[in-house]
């Protein structure tokens, strides 16, 4: 339930301490039941914004591996899954600032091969999603699919909570006209 | 070019509907109505699908995460201490600079006068002058030489 002080509660070292150095068997279940219950989601969310199999598991590994050496301070399970996305966000724009060009890794992202998924609804899915830059992305979908407020998403992705009331309302009318145009509007009511 | 927001007091209430999958009936006709909300279901209905059916292959295993932080930790560590007991070394580089450096001052400050007549007469010679001219040219282009050298 609560996350780092979960794993610090049962560690001889402070809670300032890096939740990786916090004991040894009990931080190391504590660690185990925090990822299996955060990861999928975290996945997902990686898989979507960068249009990349591999890439996400590389995310994914950096982003739990950074939480746990790093120095913060005990959180409720609400504030370590924000932490975490936000790790996972400064590390894909770090990848994306580290390319030399961003069409560089659209390309990347569209010819590598993905692990199968329904047939008819990836390519609609990676076609509509990548008409969204990665920013647009990652405000929709922590905005929709993971229901986080603009003040979380602002701390997610380091926006202020005013610029993402304005950006979120752009990205959602884009993503609208964009699944309109390809047919995808699903039909959400009766 | 720019678009006014347009926003609706009830979007959050429509997004937790369909979280939830329960439509209370005036939810359900107000969002008929409201062009805003209409927008805001059908994306988010579309993007918890795409979440839903998203399957990334093969997710790390918890221990193997946990090992390669342990690991990443101890090189830091590491790092850290090579650090921390390379610092003397360079302390003691610098004060061995800084005392020779006021050696050199030193003595030359003691000698002041006779040092500067003796390279007043030495200058004046022009074979002297000539082959210390040539001298600083060799240093400065050996030294050129080695900079560009180095990788």
């Amino acid at each position: 339930m609560i996350a780092p002080a979960a794993i610090g509660d049962r560690a001889a070292g402070s809670p300032a301490e890096p939740a990786g150095r916090r004991g040894t068997g009990g931080a190391r279940e504590s660690f185990r039941e925090l990822y299996d219950r955060t990861s999928p989601r975290l996945a997902a969310y990686l898989r979507r914004v960068t249009g990349s199999p591999d890439w996400t598991e590389d995310l994914l590994q950096d982003t739990y591996v950074r939480f746990l050496n790093a120095e913060i301070p005990d959180m409720d399970e609400r504030q370590t899954v924000s932490y975490l996305y936000r790790i996972a966000t400064n590390l894909v724009y770090d990848g994306w600032r580290s390319m030399r060009r961003e069409r560089e890794w659209e390309e990347m992202a569209v010819t590598e091969d993905t692990p199968p998924e329904p047939v008819g609804l990836r390519r609609d899915v990676e076609e509509a999603l990548a008409k969204l830059s990665p920013r647009e992305r990652a405000l929709v979908w922590l905005a929709y699919v993971e229901g986080y407020a603009h003040r979380d998403i602002g701390r997610v992705l380091e926006v202020k909570e005013t610029s993402v009331r304005v950006l979120l309302f752009r990205a959602r009318r884009k993503l609208a006209k964009v699944l309109d145009e390809a047919g995808l509007t699903p039909e959400v009511l009766g | 070019m720019s678009e006014s927001i347009r926003e609706c007091p009830r979007e959050r209430e429509a997004l937790a509907a369909v979280v939830a999958g329960r439509w209370p009936p005036d939810l359900e006709r107000h969002v008929a109505t409201c062009a805003e909300c209409r927008e805001v279901v059908a994306v988010s209905t579309w993007l918890r699908g795409v979440a839903r059916e998203t399957v990334v292959g093969s997710l790390p295993q918890a221990d193997r995460v946990w090992w390669r932080a342990q690991v990443e930790r101890r090189l830091e560590q590491r790092r850290e201490l090579v650090e921390r007991a390379a610092r003397p070394i360079r302390w003691f580089e610098r004060g061995a600079a800084a005392a020779i450096a006021m050696t050199v001052a030193g003595i030359l400050w003691w000698h002041g006068a006779p040092t500067a007549g003796a390279a007043l007469v030495l200058l004046s010679d022009p074979a002297t002058l000539a082959g210390l001219t040539a001298a600083l040219l060799a240093v400065a282009g050996w030294t050129a030489r080695d900079a560009i050298r180095r990788p």
